[in-house]
Parts: structure tokens; sequence; C-alpha cells
């Protein structure tokens, strides 16, 4: 490009310093959509979603996955309880559950709450979603919906025989005689796996406990119930498991009765702002991929053996 | 006898090391200057003065601040690109390049916007673009005509132009 100094002194100095108020502009962008955002609720009924497997932590990301994270649930749960237009809380669940500890979480944030609690299950409330749901103060469910699954597990993959095929060698180094119980480069011995069924038979009591105390049932009950199969929702309601068939309009019926005043469901969120959106889309690129295959390739104990309800 | 020559001669070579190296410093100072200045304080209220370490350690505790600063040096690395992209595509010089008198010239025909953009997008901190962070100055060092390797592929050269009166 041929331009005269001076033309081409003017374009310098125009492109520099329309580069300084893009770079000004994204800045006060930015500050401005860092600005904490709560949500809020415009009715009198708080409905909360569970949807998908029940994790701990937070929630984060644009497009993260569709998982029920324990802390966001229970920051929801707090928003709706601390919201003085907010006259009840209606969750609707839609989970095959998952972490145990994050379901008791949630379970025990449910039943700390002072305001009328209803849940619905749709297609799914098993497992950890139906814990929660069998927090809440009264259960509906369709009766194809699929709950019950009061059971744990804690299985897991073990590749010693496939290591061994392939002339690879596990070479134990710990310091603790169970310090890589459950590892999966090596078989359980019979301590460690009696060890491990200890401890699932425990959260198993834990859970059959929760239950029988949110329904009002006795642990014999709930223990004949809890083999860990699951229950359409005809038959939970047959074995106490819920309360009624119904959905969303029949737990909103149920609230407007407990009320006596008409009822205005505001869904509340987590908080996803603009920038959760664009700061995703770097997540999903370069956390994701660096942190995820770092993590798929870590062999300590943290993802060796889950244990989920 | 007139000879009929030109007065002036002129050619080009590559560019020194050395030139290169102040002009690359001098385009930092300037793009400090405008894209990283409004951007400091949002990142000062992100990242608080630390070690090395507490920031790593806070990186990896809150993955929100790692995706904040992330996006932010990705927009101020895009800005960065644009602004080397359009003064060679422009002027084939950078402000640096212009002080310490060097030009990006193509080595076959006319250099294109495409080919400035594609020599410049090693600023870019994302995989794959950030192995030219070290592939490029090492490819300098050991390279004939102190080209980057993202010269190499783009097939374009940094030349310092050399001017001297005929004496005939």
């Amino acid at each position: 490009m041929k331009t005269e100094p001076r033309a081409k002194l003017w374009i310098v100095i125009v492109f520099l310093a329309g580069l300084f108020l893009v770079s000004s502009f994204f800045a006060g962008c930015i500050a401005l959509l860092t600005a904490t955002e709560t949500p809020s609720a415009s009715g009198n009924v708080a409905l909360i979603k569970i949807h998908g497997p029940i994790v701990s932590g937070e929630q984060s990301g644009f497009f993260a996955e569709d998982v029920a994270a324990s802390d966001t649930i229970i920051d929801l749960l707090e928003t709706a309880e601390e919201d003085p237009s907010i006259k009840a809380i209606m969750i609707e669940i839609n989970s095959p559950g998952g972490s145990a500890v994050a379901s008791d979480e949630i379970g025990t944030a449910m039943k700390a709450l002072n305001k009328p609690t209803v849940s619905y299950i749709r297609e799914v409330g098993a497992s950890g979603g139906y814990w929660i749901a069998s927090s809440t103060d009264y259960i509906f469910a369709n009766r194809m919906s699929v709950t019950g699954s009061i059971g744990v597990i804690g299985s897991y993959l073990e590749f010693s025989g496939l290591l061994r095929d392939w002339n690879i060698t596990y070479e134990q180094l710990i310091s603790g005689e169970h310090k890589d119980m459950g590892i999966p480069f090596k078989p359980l011995t019979k301590e460690e796996r009696a060890i491990l069924q200890g401890e699932l038979d425990r959260i198993h009591i834990f859970f059959i406990e929760e239950v029988a105390r949110n329904r009002n049932l006795t642990k014999e009950q709930v223990k004949e119930l809890a083999t860990g199969r699951i229950y359409l929702g005809i038959e939970a309601e047959e074995l106490g498991l819920i309360d009624a068939l119904g959905g969303r309009r029949d737990a909103e019926e149920y609230l407007r009765q407990q009320l006596n005043e008409t009822i205005t469901v505001a869904e509340l969120e987590p908080p996803v702002s603009f920038l959760d959106f664009l700061s995703s889309v770097a997540e999903q690129y370069s956390f994701n991929m660096g942190y995820g295959l770092g993590e798929s390739l870590k062999t300590t104990e943290q993802n060796q053996l889950s244990i989920r309800t | 006898m007139r000879l009929n020559l030109p007065r002036r001669k002129s050619f080009q070579a590559p560019a020194n090391l050395l030139r290169r190296g102040l002009a690359f410093l001098v385009d930092l100072i300037v793009l400090d200057t405008l894209i990283l200045f409004p951007l400091r304080n949002l990142i000062m209220g992100i990242v608080p003065l630390g070690t090395m370490s507490d920031n790593l350690q806070l990186f990896t505790q809150n993955p929100y601040a790692a995706n904040l600063i992330f996006l932010i040096f990705l927009y101020a690395s895009i800005l960065s690109i644009c602004y080397f992209t359009f003064l060679e595509y422009w002027f084939g010089q950078s402000i640096g390049k212009m002080l310490l008198g060097l030009h990006v010239v193509s080595e076959n025909g006319d250099l294109g916007f495409w080919r400035v953009l594609a020599r410049n997008l090693f600023l870019l901190p994302v995989i794959p673009f950030i192995l030219l962070w070290l592939l490029d100055p090492l490819w300098i060092v050991f390279s004939k005509e102190n080209k980057r390797l993202s010269d190499v592929i783009v097939k374009a050269n940094v030349v310092e132009q050399h001017n001297f009166e005929q004496s005939l």
C-alpha cells in the first residue's frame, strides 16, 4: 500500500487510537458483566430443577454437562428460603442419582428449610434422585416414572489382566497397607473387598435410615424395598415411596391448597451471565482438554473408586 | 563522459537479529500501552500481586478466575494480531519495524492479507499456536536468514533496506 508519509501517519494514529478504544470498551464490558448477579424470583413458589447426575460442587459454564451440582442446588434453596416473597418450594426431579455425599448434602439442606416443599419426579427419580425427593414434604411421580433404586454402587474397571498381557507391571509403592485399595491396576484382596463392601453396606444403611425417616416408614419396611431395584411410579405409590401419582400441575395444586392462595411459579436457575457464556468457551477448549486429559491419566485414589447412590 | 547510471541504489538484506529483537520490544511497549493498559485494573482485580505459585494455586482452586484471565488474554492477543496484521498488510511495517527500518516482504509475489495474518497467529494463546512461542524464537536463531518458522511457512522475509549513493 503506497501512501504519503503524512497520510500514513494519520492512518497509524487513527488505527492505534481505535485499538485503545476497543480494548477500553472490552474492559468496561467485562467489569460490568462480572458484577455479581443473584437469581430473583417473581412469584410465590420457587421451582428448582434437579436434572442429571448428582455431583458435589458447583455447576459451571454455559455449556456444562447437565448435572445437579450440590453447591448450586443448595444456593438456590437458600435463595428461595431467604426470599420473603417465596412461600413454598417445588422441586422437579429428573435424575438417576449420583454422589452419595452430594445427595445427602442436598437432602439435608432441603429438610432445613422452613417453607413447604413438594417434589415431582419426571422420567427418573432414582437412587440419589429419590433420596432428594424423599427429603421433600410431598412426592408426586408419573405412574411410569422410574423411582426407588435404594442401593449403593461402587464398581470400577480393573485392568490388572490387561496390564499383565501387555507386560506392564504395577509397582506398588505405598505407605499404609490399604492405601491403594481399589486402584484399577491390581485385583482386590479378600480383606480389601470386605472393607469396601462394609463401607458400601454402611452407606446403604444410611440411605435406608434416611428414607425411613423422611417417609415415616420403619427401617424394616424400607430395608425390604432397598434391594437396589427400581419401582415404577405406580408401584412406588403402593409401597409408600411416593405420596401420589401426578406431575407439575398436581404439585402446584397441592401447594395451592397448602398455602391457601393462588400460586405463581418462578423458576430459580443458577446465574449464567454473558461472561459465563464466553468463559465457558475457553473452558471447553482449554481447561477441559488440558485438565481433563491430565485427570484421565492420573492414578491417584480419586479416580479409582467412586461411591454412588 | 556521462554513464547515465542511477545515482541512488538500494538493496534488501535479511534483517539483523538484534534489530528484529528491538523492533519486537518496541511493539510490545506499544501493545502494552494501547491494549493491556485498559485491561490492567481488571487483571489486577482478578489476580492480586503474588508469587507465581500463589497465582497457580488461585487458578487451580478457582476455574472461574482462570477462565476469565484466559478470556482477557485471548482478547488481548486477538487485538495484538490485528495490530501486526493490519499495519504489516498496509505498510509492510509495524511501529517497531518502522522505527528500526525493517520491512516484511514476500518471497514470491504480493504478500496478501491472509499470509500476513498467518505469520502473526503465533500470538494466539491456544494450542497449537502456543508451540510457536518456543519454535519461532528457536528457528530464528538457527535460521541462516533469521527467519521465524511462521515466515518460512508463509514464505515471507523480514528485511532491512540499505540505500547508498552511486559513486560513479
